[in-house]
């Protein structure tokens, strides 16, 4: 089947926005930063993919939904970031 | 089977979402805000960040006082009779002090800004930066 090629170019765009916004967090220890951004990323992308998979998403097979699981759970992971550095407009 | 994958996988879903959700905030913890980047620093009254810059190396401690006005604290070192002093401008811990409110992360980088004078009331170092404590 043919997957869409968008999901992978939002997935790359989502994946470097956020770990160049989480990279300026701090100036100390951005390599440990930077894998554990990308660990937990990993991590959340396999749980989405199994969701998208088990639901039939557009008949993707399990390896094939990774192309926008990994861009969705990115996503969440940066919405968290923003959530938290802008909160004093939130209350 | 295909009833259980998809109640487990929703679940799951579920709880990815808020991990993720939370551990987004995780690098922000005495992290450095992007968007408001002093917002957890609580400054002297006449203090700017601005004003601290125009400080030099031998100004004089009148010229100090008179640009940023009265220091957050000051600290006189008596123990090592070296008779040198120093004035603190900024503190860490604001964003909490300043809100009752519990927020997820309520604490972020700070920026550090000191003075030391010598016995001649000279500058003889100016310590600023971030803070990441």
């Amino acid at each position: 089947m043919q997957i869409n090629p968008y999901y992978l170019k939002f997935s790359l765009v989502q994946c470097t926005i956020t770990l160049l916004f989480t990279l300026t967090t701090t100036f100390f220890y951005l390599d440990a930063l930077f894998f554990f951004s990308i660990i937990t990323i990993a991590i959340g992308s396999v749980f989405i993919s199994y969701f998208l998979y088990a639901w039939n998403f557009q008949n993707m097979l399990f390896y094939q939904t990774f192309n926008l699981s990994i861009g969705l759970s990115a996503l969440l992971y940066f919405l968290g970031y923003l959530f938290a550095v802008l909160q004093p407009l939130f209350i | 089977m295909n009833m259980f994958n998809k109640t487990l996988s929703t679940l799951l879903l579920l709880f990815i979402i808020y991990i993720l959700f939370d551990i987004g905030q995780a690098p922000l913890i005495e992290g450095y805000n992007l968007f408001f980047p002093y917002i957890d620093t609580e400054f002297g009254k006449e203090y700017t960040p601005d004003k601290f810059d125009q400080i030099k190396l031998y100004d004089s401690k009148e010229h100090v006082l008179l640009t940023l006005g009265s220091p957050l604290y000051t600290f006189k070192d008596t123990v090592n009779n070296v008779q040198i002093s120093k004035f603190t401008y900024t503190n860490d811990g604001y964003f909490k002090q300043s809100n009752k409110i519990i927020y997820s992360v309520g604490d972020f980088a700070w920026y550090r800004s000191n003075i030391t004078f010598n016995n001649k009331d000279q500058v003889i170092y100016i310590d600023k930066g971030w803070s990441f404590d």
